[in-house]
């Protein structure tokens, strides 16, 4: 064997551990799942149970636990909070990007600080302003915000800069196009790219997303999935269930699976997006 | 018809910065107008201004006597090509070319028709498919004139279309965009920091150097009646020689001195009665390539003993790198003289050719015989 070969060998033999170690909590996720809690608290084991039905019947059927219509509200939450995340940011964007206006620097700095705020910072005075607009206990306070996300904008104003000539937008308008069909027939077909990586990123940050919702949303009917697993976790002891909280966990990132594998192609694309100039 | 006059254009950018200054100029229906300058000197800008990308800070821009000052690029109809093309990246070439007419609410039948007869004389009918990154550069700049062309607009304005092409289809295109212009009969306004684009294409350069207008005339009266140093260096390649010589006059008879060497000069040629006013002071001489003189050490005539640095064949001719005392003169020969790197050359100057500036000024003393200036002279 030559050099060559061994190199590859061993190039190979780190990545397969790379990925079994990544894979390897899902699979994890996945063999459990199957199993009854009896048996998880034994410890691991390779092979599947046979517990998956009673699991996922125990989960679907749990009247204190609205599985689909935790589904159904973290489904609403996530694609609000990346269309508006990814179409304002975009927007304003382009109006840092073409228009020279009075204080633009400022607006600019402006934008920039706040990504440097952490929310947990604002999350308080956020909650009493939801409180005073008696919005509390409803799924708008989970998205709306998205309209303002600084580090989207700050994404789509990189991916202009490199792929939106403003060479472009004046032969636009010398063709006699209005600014906002400007902006929608050309500026968003050619973001395409860059909305598609930033609708996943907001999708799953918003699916994730713990700490808002848990301090906004009180009664069953409107929690997401996020508070549901939380909910189940800390279950008392006599009605705590390893097999349901797996369960759940596992129908939890079947979306978020699904959206990755449509959108991968884009999300390879984003990663690489601003390094070249064509 | 479309006449387009600015009349005292200023751009002030914001941080007074001086983009364009006091600038006017009448462009005649039809007419072929070029831009020309180095980098920066507010060529581009104009443009834009005419075509309503940037603001006129103040002066008066009509179109066809119309003030346009504050009309919206669209409702000016005038079409822009871009240096960069600026097609639209994400529309097949069909749709490209279809995208004003169809703003314009033109009925889908006559833009179909509109789009291929262009598509047609651009020889790009095969293309219509395509996107545009599908395109090579040329057929890019295809494309962005057809965008043009479809609006039948008064003027045709262009921001340095060549300047992405590589220099054998830089000419090319030059000669096409030409012929264009006779076939489409519009005004062309046309953008370049390259003279020889500016020599070849126009009916009139203006010539500009920082924000300001050096020179306007057809290209034969640029390069032959240079206004000014700047002018008479930018027009012309290779470039015009200059040095500094000293006005003399001897009885009626004037000439230029160059160390001991005295280079006569007819005065008819200078505007009257101002070479006296230089006596004994340093004038610049201007002398271009081709009338640099290669003579024998003779002394009945003045000449400069002077060294080869470099000798250029370019198959029909010869430039000749020449130094003299540090003073750097380049000659234009023809092929058929034997000459080498290190020889010791004689040269002279063709009398009837010499331009003569103001030290200060950088004006020329020469006196101009006006020209007609022909329009569609093509």
């Amino acid at each position: 064997m030559d050099l060559r070969k061994i190199n590859r060998l061993l190039c190979y033999i780190v990545l397969i551990l790379l990925s079994i170690l990544c894979l390897f909590s899902f699979y994890l996720l996945i063999v459990n799942s199957t199993r009854a809690h009896s048996q998880i608290q034994k410890g691991f084991s390779f092979t599947t149970g046979s517990f998956f039905k009673i699991n996922l019947k125990n989960v679907l059927d749990s009247e204190e636990l609205p599985v689909v219509n935790g589904i159904i509200n973290s489904f609403i939450v996530s694609s609000a909070s990346s269309i508006l995340a990814t179409y304002f940011s975009v927007l304003t964007a382009f109006s840092i990007h073409t228009y020279e206006f009075k204080f633009k620097r400022l607006f600019f700095t402006f934008i920039m600080m706040i990504m440097m705020v952490p929310n947990q910072v604002s999350a308080l005075g956020f909650m009493r302003w939801m409180g005073k607009l008696d919005l509390m206990d409803s799924l708008i306070p989970l998205f709306l915000p998205s309209i303002a996300s600084p580090i989207v904008f700050y994404f789509m104003l990189a991916y202009m800069q490199s792929n939106l000539p403003k060479a472009m937008i004046e032969a636009a308008r010398i063709d006699g196009a209005s600014e906002f069909r400007i902006f929608n027939q050309m500026v968003l077909p050619i973001m395409k790219p860059a909305i598609a990586v930033q609708a996943i990123f907001t999708f799953v940050s918003a699916w994730n997303n713990y700490f808002i919702p848990s301090l906004i949303i009180r009664s069953t009917k409107n929690k997401t999935l996020p508070i549901l697993i939380a909910q189940l976790r800390s279950a008392d002891f006599l009605k705590f269930d390893m097999g349901k909280v797996y369960m759940l966990i596992f129908l939890a990132i079947i979306p978020i699976i699904i959206i990755y594998i449509i959108l991968s192609k884009y999300i390879v694309r984003g990663v690489a997006v601003g390094s070249v100039k064509e | 018809m479309s006449r387009i006059s600015l009349k005292n254009l200023t751009k002030i950018y914001p941080g007074d910065v001086l983009a364009v200054n006091d600038f006017s100029l009448e462009i005649r229906d039809k007419e072929f107008i070029v831009l020309v300058g180095p980098s920066g000197c507010g060529k581009s800008t104009v443009l834009r201004m005419i075509a309503g990308l940037e603001e006129i800070t103040s002066g008066e821009l009509y179109i066809d006597d119309k003030l346009v000052n504050n009309v919206l690029p669209k409702d000016r109809d005038i079409a822009m090509v871009f240096q960069n093309y600026a097609l639209y990246p994400h529309m097949t070439v069909y749709k490209n070319l279809a995208f004003a007419l169809s703003l314009r609410k033109v009925p889908k039948n006559e833009i179909d028709n509109k789009v291929r007869e262009t598509a047609k004389i651009l020889e790009i009918e095969n293309l219509l498919d395509r996107k545009p990154k599908a395109l090579s550069g040329g057929q890019r700049q295809r494309v962005a004139l057809g965008r043009a062309m479809v609006r039948d607009p008064k003027a045709f304005l262009l921001d340095e279309p060549l300047s992405n092409l590589d220099a054998k289809l830089r000419a090319s295109t030059r000669t096409e965009i030409t012929k264009l212009h006779n076939k489409l009969n519009t005004t062309f306004i046309y953008v370049t920091h390259d003279q020889t684009e500016a020599m070849t294409m126009a009916d009139r350069i203006v010539v500009m150097k920082d924000g300001n207008i050096k020179q306007v005339g057809s290209p034969q009266e640029l390069y032959a009646y240079p206004n000014n140093i700047f002018v008479a260096g930018f027009i012309g390649t290779p470039q015009i020689n200059f040095i500094d010589v000293i006005l003399i006059k001897n009885d009626s008879e004037y000439f230029v001195k160059i160390d001991d060497a005295l280079f006569p000069i007819s005065k008819e040629r200078f505007i009257p009665n101002t070479l006296d006013n230089y006596i004994g002071k340093t004038l610049v001489l201007g002398i271009r390539a081709e009338d640099v003189l290669m003579v024998d050490d003779d002394v009945s005539r003045a000449s400069l003993n002077s060294q080869v640095e470099v000798a250029e064949n370019m198959g029909s001719e010869i430039y000749v790198y020449i130094d003299y005392q540090g003073n750097k003169i380049t000659g234009k020969f023809t092929p058929d003289i034997n000459i080498a790197m290190g020889d010791s050359i004689n040269i002279s100057f063709n009398s009837d050719k010499i331009h003569l500036f103001d030290k200060e000024t950088e004006l020329s003393l020469l006196e101009r015989n006006a020209e007609p200036v022909k329009v569609n002279n093509h």
